[in-house]
């Protein structure tokens, strides 16, 4: 008797839950087609254990507790899927079952553990539940599986109505959008991932290029997604590990990643006419917007009414959210997405935006320069400026920061070396636009593209092998985006070239006589973007510097506020995202923070004194060099 | 009376520094305040009130297609013909056109700012200049007037009229590739011109580089700061003297003495 409704349970479940997964496949083809494989499904295993807990396992607690909740389910239900969907009812398999949820409920202990004190970035809710409804289900599993003949029929019901309890968590979650949504939806997300390329351990950071001429215009309702970001939204499971790196949520800019997938989740999932808010969300709100006033649904446009713009204005494209989510979802595509609707449809980027890309149509600068002043800075330097028909080893790119006098140190102090190396270089002169990178976190997709075009035309035309810049941005879209618009080059960071030189003994340095206590600030663009965390400290090494790191560091380094456009967007907050920076320095008695970039530069030396000195680690190395002769 | 015809008038502009074409910001403020205000009349009372966005030059010119992205649906240029005077062309296009907008600036090439006054003595409009902002009144519009030392004027406009929009009008342009990319630029069919012009533009032009400007004198001020912030805000406080008194000769010998004593000239 008990066997066969075990047996009915089961398959009542199973048939839920494929209703459930029916149901919410309509909802994801909505979306946009995209490209993908079925057979990808058969790489879910590999890119669950080595992908996904990878980044799982920087919490080696809930790594555990995970394993084991989630390992003895999937093994009980396998098991229970063959002792009693096959109906065998055969007693070594119920010892088997009975060890998988033995397994599972000490999983399930942690996991009631951790809730009990959760951290504010964990959602609440319906999560808050799923101790007790996932207890339900392996210890009524559990007590059915006793080897006991007889069970007293009180024992019996009450265990059939724990299992009949956990069933429907786990059977119900995809249909109707509970919290073990994400059991499944993560895993097809993780076959269908709309960035295959992060699985073959690639490094996946360039935004995906808008055909204009077909008038993509990005993201204006959630069926503008493709299906399959939709899904990867569904995988979300609101662990708010986004929300803790993101750093406008800290400066209490009204963003908060967690709260915006989960607000496209609401957008994909509602119905027109229900109006449903977003008043069931559990989790931090946006900072300053309050909850319970925003809805949507799939073909209603997202801004304003899901989404404010301010949240999207606030994002600095850091990729920290990205970096730290479990689950793979790329927010920032998200963020941009939405962006480039507002720009390119209404022209509405807030702040110092509009005259930013207007200076970027009108003049090839952001500052809205000459482009003949680009390279000022280096006229006492001797250093040619390149040509057609003058072929050379290396082109150094100097970008926006060549106009701003603070960085024309760093950029001389790097003339110096490259010359002190005995490198074959030149510099691009009035040649040089703007690569456009602002633009295009700005959501200015055709500013971008009609830069990029003529820079690649630009390239085309002159002859040299590398080509190294001083600024990450530059380098992120010159090596990691051009090359979907036709352009492929070599390109270095000036710590990855100075760091090789260094290394292979063509630049000689002596060491240091800096004694300042010193760190080093990862660029997100040079980090996270290009993989580069390094050169920067092995060339701060070679000239007998020790690094000491701050709290968040190389591939989890925390943004500087510069990044994304979020200077000129400038939407307000509790603090500034630099203020944070320094204070990370401060916090481990940095007197000295080495940097990489001009944006991070200008970011951390905004910071209003007493402040740890910033120097580009270009400045460092010069300063070895000037020492030495 | 009612608003049927606005028109916006545009020209082609260029940047100062690196010379690239692009919109003449002052004639962008009039076109999206064109546009708002037909949007509201359409708002109003249903009936289609269309704005016209026109150019007199060349449809290639890639100006244009930075008005089509600030707004502009279509842009209809009036060919600019050797021997004609655009104000003619123009003006054989605008009559029965309830209001005219356009900039008050002259930006470059052959702009003079005199075309919003030539053309509505041509028409006989009346006109309006240095507009910040209008709006529509159950008699016609009403315009508030730019004046300095942050003073505004409210003026009732009586139609046909052209009316001339100020730098410092409180517009927020929005540039939109997406509009760009839908919008198009007609031109007009070429007319012989009816008659030479006045202010023929066939003649050579002659460069010649600029003079050095003769330097103002101005008195050394040891003003506090706040008797700056009023000289600066308030008309009446400007310091100094009137004189009213004597003759010439006496009158001169007033400002002598204030040039000697702020040691403005030493004779
Ligand atoms: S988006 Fe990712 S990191 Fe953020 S709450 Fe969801 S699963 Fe966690
Ligand atoms: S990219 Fe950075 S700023 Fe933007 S949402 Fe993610 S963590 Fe926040």
């Amino acid at each position: 008797m008990m066997n066969y409704s075990i047996t009915a349970l089961f398959w009542l479940a199973t048939a839920t839950l494929l209703l459930g997964l029916w149901k919410r496949t309509k909802l994801w083809r909505a979306g946009q087609p995209a490209e993908f494989a079925w057979l990808n499904l058969l790489a879910i295993p590999k890119r669950y254990f080595v992908d996904l807990h990878h980044v799982v396992a920087r919490e080696p607690f809930i790594a555990r507790t995970h394993v084991a909740t989630a390992g003895g389910a999937v093994a009980a239900l396998g098991l229970v899927a063959i002792n009693y969907g096959l109906m065998l009812y055969c007693a070594a398999l119920n010892w088997a079952i009975l060890a998988a949820t033995a397994i599972m409920l000490i999983g399930v202990f942690f996991v009631w553990l951790r809730r009990r004190n959760a951290p504010a970035r964990l959602s609440r809710g319906a999560w808050s539940r799923l101790p007790y409804s996932l207890a339900a289900f392996a210890l009524g599993l559990l007590i059915v599986n006793l080897p006991v003949t007889v069970l007293s029929a009180g024992v019996a019901v009450f265990a059939l109505l724990l299992l009949l309890v956990g069933s429907a968590e786990l059977a119900l979650g995809i249909g109707l959008g509970g919290p073990m949504k994400h059991a499944i939806a993560g895993l097809l997300h993780l076959a269908f991932h709309p960035r295959q390329e992060r699985f073959s351990g690639k490094l996946s950071t360039a935004l995906m290029t808008l055909d204009l001429t077909n008038q993509e215009y990005g993201i204006n309702k959630p069926s503008d997604f493709k299906w399959n970001q939709l899904l990867g939204f569904d995988a979300c499971v609101q662990c708010g590990k986004c929300e803790a790196a993101c750093p406008a949520f800290a400066a209490g800019q009204p963003l908060n990643p967690k709260k915006l997938i989960q607000d496209l989740v609401l957008g994909l999932s509602n119905d027109e006419k229900s109006g449903k808010t977003d008043a069931n969300f559990a989790g931090s709100p946006y900072p300053g917007l309050p909850i319970g006033e925003h809805s949507g649904s799939m073909h209603a446009p997202i801004v304003p009414s899901l989404i404010e713009a301010e949240t999207l204005w606030s994002c600095t494209t850091c990729r920290a959210c990205v970096q730290e989510c479990p689950m793979l979802i790329e927010h920032v595509d998200a963020i941009v997405g939405l962006r480039r609707n507002l720009t390119l449809t209404q022209g509405a980027a807030p702040g110092k935006a509009p005259q930013t890309l207007e200076n970027l149509r009108q003049t090839a600068t952001v500052g809205g320069y000459d482009r003949n002043a680009r390279y000022h800075w280096a006229v006492d330097l001797d250093v040619k400026t390149i040509q057609p028909n003058m072929p050379v080893d290396l082109l150094l790119v100097a970008g926006e920061g060549a106009f701003d006098m603070r960085y024309q140190r760093t950029l001389r102090a790097l003339v110096k070396l490259l010359k002190a190396a005995k490198m074959d270089f030149a510099v691009m002169g009035a040649l040089e636009r703007d690569t456009g990178d602002t633009a295009r976190r700005l959501g200015d997709e055709a500013t971008f593209q009609s830069l990029a075009k003529q820079n690649i035309d630009t390239f085309n035309s002159l002859t040299f092998k590398r080509i190294v810049t001083a600024d990450p941005h530059v380098m992120h879209s010159l090596k990691n985006e051009y090359p979907a618009l036709g352009g492929n080059y070599e390109v270095l960071h000036h710590t990855t070239l100075l760091a090789q030189l260094a290394s292979s003994g063509q630049l000689k340095l002596g060491k240091s006589a800096e004694t300042r206590k010193l760190t080093y600030h990862d660029p997100c663009y040079l980090g996270r973007y290009n993989g580069e965390t390094d050169a920067p400290r092995d060339l701060l090494k070679a000239i007998g510097l020790q690094v000491n790191e701050m709290e968040r560091s190389g591939l989890r380094g925390r943004c500087c506020g510069g990044g994304g456009g979020a200077p000129l967007t400038d939407i307000p907050g509790k603090q500034r995202i630099p203020d944070i920076r320094i204070q990370d320095a401060r916090n481990i008695g940095a007197e000295l923070v080495a940097v990489g970039c001009p944006q991070c530069t200008s970011m951390l030396e905004g910071v209003v004194r007493n402040r740890p000195d910033v120097l580009d680690i270009a400045e460092l190395v010069a300063s070895v060099m000037e020492h030495a002769s | 009376m009612s608003i049927k015809n606005i028109v916006a008038l545009v020209s082609a502009g260029r940047h100062p520094i690196s010379g690239q074409a692009r919109h003449c910001r002052n004639d962008s403020l009039a076109m999206t305040i064109g546009l708002a205000l037909t949007s509201d009349l359409n708002a109003e009372n249903a009936n289609s009130v269309n704005l016209k966005v026109i150019h007199a030059g060349h449809a290639k010119n890639a100006a244009l297609t930075d008005y089509l992205a600030l707004g502009a649906s279509q842009i209809d240029v009036i060919p600019a013909l050797e021997n004609a005077d655009i104000v003619d062309s123009l003006a054989e296009n605008l009559k029965n056109v309830d209001v005219i907008l356009m900039g008050s600036r002259a930006e470059s090439g052959q702009d003079s700012g005199l075309l919003p006054y030539l053309l509505a003595e041509k028409l006989n409009y009346s006109l309006v200049a240095n507009v910040l902002t209008i709006k529509q009144t159950t008699e016609g519009i009403e315009a508030l007037q730019f004046l300095p030392k942050g003073k505004r004027r409210s003026v009732k406009v009586t139609m046909p009229t052209v009316i001339v929009i100020h730098p410092l009008a409180p517009v927020q342009l929005r540039h939109a590739y997406a509009r760009q990319a839908n919008g198009h630029i007609s031109q007009f069919a070429t007319q012989t011109p009816t008659q030479e012009s006045k202010y023929s533009c066939t003649v050579e032009w002659q460069t010649q580089s600029t003079i050095r400007k003769p330097n103002k004198l101005k008195a050394k001020e040891n003003k506090s700061g706040h008797a700056r912030m009023l000289s600066a805000t308030v008309s009446e406080n400007k310091g100094g003297a009137v004189v009213n008194d004597g003759n010439s000769v006496e009158k001169a010998q007033v400002i002598l003495s204030y040039l000697r004593e702020h040691r403005l000239i030493n004779f």
